[in-house]
């Protein structure tokens, strides 16, 4: 008996401002349908809105039924008895949205509303056999541990737990995966739709990277500026019929054939041995076992690893922003130039100083020049990463991710950079301005000669933009080859895997 | 951008009578009716009259001109007190932050013995030592009052210079004083006002009750905290000489905290009082 | 953990000898102070003063007769009052009870107050609750409690003869002052009660508990109010070593036999030793009782790390 979770005219608005626009969907038990969009799109709105839990700001209209119940007329309380029984969700950080101070197993009572005194122990068997269908082990350990003694795997399993507790017919994901490495968001997906199938459970997967869903998806819609544009059956997205939209979503997924470019110039950077060991956990940073890498002018570099792997501590003293505790870190001269190396960090917004207008923070590569010459370069700078001018005298906080990275990268090109370290400055954005800012990165390459360095979690941006490969794992580099080279005959475990992991989130292949 | 700002602030209600207080303040030798001096035996404890509009005292002095005057000394050692601590706070906490290291540490963990320290206290043992006067006041509740500044300065400079945009800044070449300039004052300058505004209203009333308990002004001296003594033995026949006094000092403390509350505001913080410093638990 | 100790204790030696210094920097005699401090009559002549000198040592280096006087005090001997010539401690001990017992008043109602409050406000926030709050917590601070307190005892006392109007008898005669040094207290206390749990409304936690099907009150009781409350108890050590001091005005207006009185009427008779011995025995409770607090946060969470925050 298939049950229907529908949405007809649902629009939520802030004053004035409509954020979603009249969307109209019907979700059934058994289906995974997935709802793809770019940041701010006003895909994530959907599952607040259907569920109740729209902040105070926002006000929502329109039709929400289950099974042709109203359920935007049924008042807190009543509402209260879908949440979590009947309708419930999966977030994208499982950590920040769990209760630090209460232990796994009373999450799951919480949900299966076994709350009181005394209800622990007749629940107790229950809570075992739910860690385990999600592969817990051992159940009975995990239960009695917080959410941040779990790593972010196994928070993510917890979170799908506590989800399936009460037995819901309906599950809304809001992004579950967006923030996981390669290999963790392969077995999540497995999960996720291995349950929804086992259970009949129907889920509405909400994510802004369509390459993601494209294996477990029935069918997927698409969201732009607030409104739904487009909606067929998976196998449909790559046709040319589609929306703009939509093969605007398809194109951003990262092809799996480039051709790597062979080393041209001379070693610019070298490690030699280098280490970091941390006295004080400072910024939760790992630590790293000696390191021997040379980095060579015009040459791609893809570092991957999973977080805590070292990747980061290394990019820092590649590029001398913390000191090796032993070993050394040479950067090479070019005559009496120096190498420079500037960085590209993860976070867009933090990357500025959130009270000063673009120009003032730029500006702090130039100051020292006579004013005219730097108004020149950063006009120069502007026009190599493709921006507007004007966009300098705004504020970080009227730019989107996508601009600031692209800022991020002029302010380094202000410097004259030979080398340009990328930590994750794709991670934070969706997968259009991922791709755009891949693309610039690249072209940059090859018109300026740069060297990068791209280190990422995701293997799918690694298998884009690399000419060689070095994985971490664990504090130690433990594979170092040419792309093509690691694809094929990766040796060690971890390698192995990372590759593996790429076929089950596979990008789309456009159907030319 | 800070033009805007700045009108926000003192176009207030708050402001507005600070303005006037201060005025009506500064003007006292010139507006107010009487000789606060003035003695006349006949005329004591009156009620307000129009005679004399907030009524007399004991020795029958008109009580408007008294605190028309009072507030003159009043007033002063607040201001001086408060800019006092806020000179050596703001100094000593950039410095801290600064140079940060163990010297940093050291400064910290002084700062915190120093908040723990109940203020009364230590004036009245310094007030001991070097007898009453205008600059023992100023000094004897100085010598800790600028503790909290220190302490909301380097806090918001040390933020600020761990920030990943200042560690961005610093990569592509910017010298310490831009940095300074650019990052760290703007965002250090806002709070740090609105919290000596708060302590100027607090300052005003710890530095009345020194007056009040005899060792703060003296005579032929006197101020709001000194009034509100004299009037206490016969405040049952005339309250008016604890209201009048006391509804100054409020008044003053009251607009002073509104208006750093609405600096906080402005500046998109949530509330002034929010600023003082207190241990903060990581979970 | 070690450092705090060590910077505790180092803050009650440092405080101890300046203490110690005052008869040395105050106008008068050293000598003859300490003398007046260690006989139970008034002056004495010139060849006495010299014997005392040479028997006690006044001669010696500062910090050893510092490190006597702080030993001689720690056992108990405190000196003698210049004033009614009976031993210090005998005057102190009993007072500093006193003052414990009406901080530690004040303090619990401050708390229980802004808890109420401050939870009001917060989940109220913007509308008429939170701004009359709001409005009332910024007028607390600003009330000059020596006004305050005449008049409400011109009122409870005099006109309608509720309450006693001084004195430390009877459990009526606590209310007032309590209830004065409870103000300040209560305005900070219940402005960072609705800052925090403002900022626990607003975060995930809570979106993900109603997702689980909790309602609103089981939200807020469950998992908004325990965050929500943790700036709280960081400030209450603070305040409590604060209130120690604090109190002075209302024992002195309420005629209260507490420690701020007993400094108070010393430095104003010029009673050195006494003066001398308070300071120490409040300095010492207030950091104590800081540590204590700090202690206690330590223990009750090890994931907490202690650190000082602007705000």
């Amino acid at each position: 008996m298939a049950k229907e979770l529908e949405f007809i005219d649902l629009s939520v608005s802030s004053g004035q401002k409509l954020l979603l626009s009249k969307a109209r969907g019907t979700l059934r038990s058994g289906e995974l349908v997935a709802v793809v969009g770019r940041s701010g799109s006003g895909k994530t709105l959907l599952t607040k809105a259907i569920m109740g839990l729209l902040p105070e700001q926002l006000q929502a209209e329109g039709q929400v039924l289950l099974d042709g119940q109203r359920l935007d007329q049924l008042g807190d309380k009543a509402m209260d008895q879908v949440r979590g029984r009947r309708i419930s969700m999966l977030f994208q950080q499982p950590k920040r949205v769990m209760n630090q101070r209460m232990t796994i197993r009373a999450h799951l009572l919480e949900a299966m509303g076994a709350h009181g005194w005394g209800k622990a122990r007749q629940h107790e068997h229950q809570v075992l056999a739910l860690l385990e269908e999600v592969g817990l082990f051992p159940a009975a350990q995990i239960a009695g541990k917080r959410p941040d003694q779990l790593s972010g795997g196994m928070a993510q399993r917890a979170m799908l737990a506590i989800a399936l507790a009460a037995d819901p017919e309906f599950i809304l994901a809001d992004e579950p995966t967006s923030s996981l490495d390669s290999i963790l968001k392969a077995e999540v997906l497995q999960l996720l739709r291995r349950k929804q199938q086992e259970r009949g459970v129907g889920v509405l997967f909400i994510t802004h990277d369509i390459a993601s869903i494209q294996h477990i998806a029935d069918r997927v819609v698409v969201v732009s500026d607030g409104q739904i544009v487009d909606q067929c059956p998976t196998a449909q997205i790559f046709s040319k019929d589609r929306h703009a939209k939509t093969r605007e979503l398809v194109d951003a997924a990262l092809p799996a054939l480039r051709e790597p470019r062979t080393r041209s110039s001379g070693c610019l950077l070298e490690a030699v041995e280098a280490s970091k060991n941390y006295t004080r956990r400072a910024r939760g940073q790992a630590a790293l076992k000696p390191t021997s890498l040379c980095l060579h002018g015009g040459q791609v570099l893809g570092v991957v690893g999973r977080s805590g792997s070292g990747k980061s501590t290394f990019a820092r003293l590649l590029a001398g922003l913390e000191q090796p505790t032993t070993g050394h870190i040479i950067t090479k001269h070019n005559g009496d130039v120096a190498t420079r190396v500037q960085v590209i960090a993860q976070e867009p917004y933090s990357s500025f100083d959130p009270r000063l207008a673009i120009r003032t923070s730029m500006s702090a590569a130039v100051h020292r020049l006579p004013v005219e010459q730097a108004r020149e370069r950063m006009t120069q700078a502007m026009t190599q990463v493709g921006l507007p001018e004007e966009l300098l005298e705004r504020r970080p906080g009227q730019c989107s991710g996508g601009q600031l990275q692209r800022l991020a990268i002029a302010r380094a090109l202000l410097t004259n950079p030979q080398v340009l370290i990328c930590d994750e400055s794709t991670s934070a954005l969706d997968s259009v301005a991922q791709r755009h800012i891949l693309d610039l990165l690249l072209e940059l390459r090859d018109r300026m000669g740069l060297s990068l360095v791209v280190i990422s979690h995701d293997m799918d941006v690694i298998r884009y933009a690399s000419d060689d490969v070095a994985v971490f794992y664990e504090g130690e580099l433990v594979e170092h080859r040419p792309l093509n080279d690691f694809l094929a005959h990766a040796e060690h475990q971890h390698s192995k895997d990372l590759v593996a992991a790429l076929d089950i989130t596979a990008a789309a292949t456009a159907a030319s | 951008m800070a033009k805007k700002t700045a009108s926000r602030i003192l176009l207030s209600a708050p402001a507005f009578i600070l303005l006037a207080v201060v005025i009506v303040t500064i003007a006292a030798p010139l507006i107010s009716p009487y000789d606060p001096d003035a003695q006349s035996l006949a005329d004591r404890l009156q009620g307000p009259n129009l005679v004399h509009l907030l009524g007399t005292d004991a020795l029958g002095r008109d009580t408007l001109s008294r605190v028309l005057h009072g507030g003159q000394f009043s007033l002063s050692v607040a201001l001086i007190t408060t800019l006092f601590s806020l000179l050596v706070g703001t100094i000593l906490g950039l410095l801290s932050a600064l140079r940060g290291g163990w010297l940093d540490e050291i400064f910290l963990r002084v700062n915190d013995l120093l908040l723990a320290l109940p203020e009364i206290v230590i004036a009245l043992l310094i007030i001991a030592v070097m007898g009453p006067g205008f600059f023992t006041m100023v000094l004897s509740v100085g010598v800790v009052a600028w503790t909290p500044t220190a302490r909301l300065v380097r806090s918001m400079a040390a933020q600020v210079l761990s920030t990943h945009h200042v560690e961005a800044s610093k990569h592509v070449g910017a010298s310490r004083w831009f940095i300074l300039r650019h990052h760290v004052l703007p965002f250090v300058a806002g709070p740090v006002l609105a919290q000596a505004a708060l302590r100027f209203g607090l300052l005003l009333v710890l530095l009345g009750s020194l007056s009040y308990l005899g060792i703060g002004v003296q005579p032929p001296q006197s101020d709001w905290g000194s009034m509100l003594a004299e009037a206490q033995p016969h405040a049952i026949r005339s309250p008016w000489g604890l209201i009048a006094p006391g509804a100054a000092i409020f008044l003053v403390s009251f607009c002073v905290t509104l208006l750093g509350n609405r600096i906080t505001h402005v500046l998109g913080g949530d509330d002034v009082l929010d600023s003082e410093p207190k241990a903060e638990i990581h979970g | 953990m070690l450092r705090r100790v060590v910077g505790l204790g180092a803050a009650v030696l440092l405080s101890s000898f300046a203490v110690f210094l005052v008869p040395f920097v105050s106008p008068g005699d050293p000598v003859r102070s300490l003398l007046r401090a260690r006989m139970d009559f008034g002056e004495a002549d010139e060849a006495t003063v010299q014997a005392y000198a040479e028997q006690f040592g006044l001669h010696d280096p500062m910090l050893v007769q510092f490190g006597r006087w702080l030993g001689r005090f720690f056992t108990g001997d405190m000196g003698l009052s210049h004033i009614s010539g009976t031993p210090v401690a005998d005057q102190v001990l009993p007072a500093i009870g006193v003052t414990l017992s009406l901080a530690g008043g004040a303090l619990l109602a401050a708390i229980l107050v802004s808890i109420l409050l401050g939870v009001i406000s917060a989940t109220r926030a913007g509308q008429w609750p939170d701004k009359l709050i709001t409005s009332i917590t910024h007028a607390l601070i600003a009330i000059p409690e020596y006004a305050l307190a005449p008049l409400l005892v011109l009122l409870f006392a005099v006109r309608w003869a509720l309450l006693p109007s001084a004195g430390y008898d009877s459990p009526a005669s606590l209310v007032l002052p309590v209830f004065i040094l409870a103000l300040r207290p209560i305005s900070f206390f219940t402005v960072a009660v609705r800052s925090g749990v403002r900022q626990a409304l607003d975060s995930e936690h809570v979106l993900a508990a109603r997702a689980r099907g909790l309602s609103r009150t089981q939200a807020l009781a469950r998992h908004v109010v325990p965050h929500g409350l943790l700036p709280l108890w960081t400030m209450v050590g603070v305040w409590f070593a604060g209130l120690l001091g604090g109190s002075v005005i209302v024992e002195v207006i309420f005629a209260i036999p507490g420690m701020g009185r007993l400094i108070f009427d010393a430095i104003t008779d010029a009673d050195i030793p006494v003066a001398q011995g308070g300071v120490v025995v409040v300095v010492t409770c207030a950091v104590l009782v800081t540590g204590i607090i700090d202690l206690i946060h330590k223990l009750s969470d090890p994931n907490v790390r202690i650190g000082v925050r602007h705000g």
